[in-house]
């Protein structure tokens, strides 16, 4: 599979969708960091009170820049829902069914490219999100003991929900056999959970915290923020959660994979 | 001694619904073989492709591929010696020629360095220095053909299947490509070609596979096919009725078809003596040949004979 691999990588660094991506995980940062401190500038942080948590401070910028309804967040399925239907509709999938590659190793080439594609991506993003962020504020809280335990939570949960998100592209993208749709399909179900998830959270999260077990982006980084107790359970069921969501997705895509009539 | 055959299908069969696209095809193509594949729009001959290839599973059958069955382990290990082009030309349209070659590289695990590269490029007949720089998404239909050609043989194959290579090509173009062809084959590379083509295919192939309706009707070699295929004479004129009534009444000619201002002749005849009873009956003509079926000719009258059993 490690050729397999190597070429679909190769494709991924040879478009211009890479850079973009690059650019975007830079300049994105930087734009909603301004757009924070201008905010904070006009307005008085006090009054978004009602929001259970501050918002002008790095921790929660940092948070939410795993949101999958965010800039980048939002994009990303895009553009691995391109990378991996490209391959389908340019035909030179056939190229490697033709030369004997077994259907369940091009399927999971697929899926690690662009798992590597997201983590990459979402991690730079996140990076430079807190970078500048130190810029013009702090923390937000004193950044040690169970405040590490947070952030090392909001990384692990955060980049999990993309590998989550990579295996629902690789799905859509290998099993629908077209770009259009693989992304229309991407897109949605990823805003749908993301809304859902952010609009119950608001509302109350422990009434819904069983959501955890149907969605799988049910925990994530704005939850572990807004629970004023660092809450093990959550994380642990919200990590199990996406890890068996991506591997059910997973042996379900290749199943259907292996029976598809490839274009 | 038993033949070993780099393709033999078992019964191979693929349904859609109530729609057989292949049916029960048993077919044979040897080491070095070049097999062509004659058949109508819907035949089948793409199908038996995309199933040889595993794009598509089949209903029923198996093949084998070097020898091994397909439902083999080994037989992803026999496809590695195998590449083609099916249907379209499978290329990334966002990379140049250069590294679209190093992609199916990668895909083939070929080390071949830029150099070789280049020059199979140039051997499928692209201009490297006017396409370097240019992405596949702006290459002309025949270009592109081309490129699936060179992505094809990146790999060094034993076995090429190619569906339609002649597309989108010039006449330079069908030159080229038959002389690649014929170059590789005299190498020992075994090819299954499919194409409407048939004038083509005449002058490469060595086996032809005549298929309508998903069922192989013959497979004969095209020494064979000279061989069975009829000789007929063929006379020009405007008055091709009355040419006919008199070559029934003079010379006795009862297997014979007229289109349009042309009468074949079917039977054993003596063209002279043709061109006597003309001269004598002062009949003007256009042109008398002597000429033989073409492949086209056999698979019509294959076909035909096909309907009438």
């Amino acid at each position: 599979m490690n050729k397999l691999l190597k070429a679909d990588l190769f494709r991924i660094r040879k478009s211009k969708l890479s850079f973009i991506s690059l650019i975007l995980a830079v300049a994105v940062p930087l734009f909603i960091v301004l757009m924070y401190f201008g905010i904070n500038k006009l307005f008085n942080s006090d009054d978004m009170g009602g929001l259970g948590f501050d918002l002008f401070n790095v921790r929660t910028m940092f948070a939410s820049s795993y949101s999958l309804t965010d800039n980048v967040g939002l994009v990303l399925p895009i553009f691995s829902a391109i990378f991996v239907s490209l391959d389908v509709t340019n035909g030179t999938l056939r190229n490697k069914v033709i030369v004997g590659e077994s259907r369940t190793r091009i399927y999971l080439s697929h899926l690690i490219s662009a798992i590597l594609f997201n983590v990459l991506i979402i991690t730079l993003y996140a990076a430079f999100t807190m970078l500048f962020g130190f810029i013009f504020f702090d923390w937000g809280v004193e950044l040690k003991g169970e405040e590490v335990t947070r952030l090392i939570y909001i990384i692990i949960i955060g980049t999990l929900s993309y590998v989550y998100v990579a295996s629902i592209t690789t799905f859509l993208s290998l099993v629908l056999n077209s770009t259009a749709p693989a992304i229309i399909f991407t897109v949605l179900y990823c805003l749908v959970l993301g809304i859902a998830c952010s609009v119950i959270q608001l509302i109350n999260y422990e009434s819904f915290k069983y959501l955890v077990y149907l969605i799988p982006t049910f925990s994530n980084g704005t939850s572990i923020i807004i629970n004023p107790e660092i809450n093990n359970v959550m994380f642990f069921e919200g990590l199990a959660s996406l890890i068996l969501f991506t591997a059910l997705n997973t042996v379900v895509g290749i199943t259907l994979f292996k029976k598809k009539e490839l274009k | 001694m038993e033949k070993s055959y780099v393709l033999e299908t078992y019964n191979l069969t693929k349904k859609y619904k109530d729609l057989y696209a292949v049916s029960g095809v048993n077919m044979h193509i040897e080491k070095g073989d070049i097999y062509g594949f004659v058949g109508e729009n819907g035949a089948g001959k793409t199908t038996i492709i995309r199933l040889v290839t595993g794009l598509t599973l089949p209903t029923s059958g198996s093949y084998a591929l070097f020898g091994k069955k397909s439902d083999s382990k080994e037989i992803n290990e026999e496809k590695r010696k195998m590449s083609g082009i099916v249907e379209a030309v499978s290329i990334n349209r966002t990379m140049n020629a250069l590294e679209n070659l190093k992609l199916q590289c990668l895909i083939t695990k070929t080390n071949k360095t830029d150099e070789e590269l280049i020059d199979l490029i140039k051997l499928v007949g692209l201009n490297y220095e006017e396409i370097k720089n240019k992405k596949a998404s702006n290459f002309s239909l025949g270009m592109r053909q081309r490129l699936g050609l060179a992505i094809a043989m990146v790999s060094n194959p034993e076995f090429i299947l190619l569906d339609e290579p002649m597309n989108g090509l010039d006449p330079q173009g069908f030159i080229d490509v038959r002389e690649i062809i014929l170059k590789l084959s005299k190498k020992g590379v075994t090819f299954l070609i499919s194409s409407h083509i048939l004038a083509e295919l005449d002058k490469i192939c060595n086996k032809i596979g005549f298929i309508s309706h998903g069922k192989l009707l013959e497979e004969i070699t095209i020494e064979d096919l000279h061989n069975k295929s009829r000789k007929k004479v063929v006379i020009t004129l405007n008055e091709v009725e009355s040419l006919k009534d008199l070559l029934v009444e003079k010379m006795g000619i009862k297997d014979y078809e007229i289109d349009n201002d042309k009468l074949s002749i079917y039977d054993t005849l003596d063209i002279n003596e043709v061109m006597s009873v003309l001269v004598n009956n002062k009949v003007n003509i256009n042109s008398i040949n002597e000429v033989e079926d073409t492949i086209e000719d056999y698979y019509i009258n294959l076909v035909m004979r096909g309907q009438h059993e």
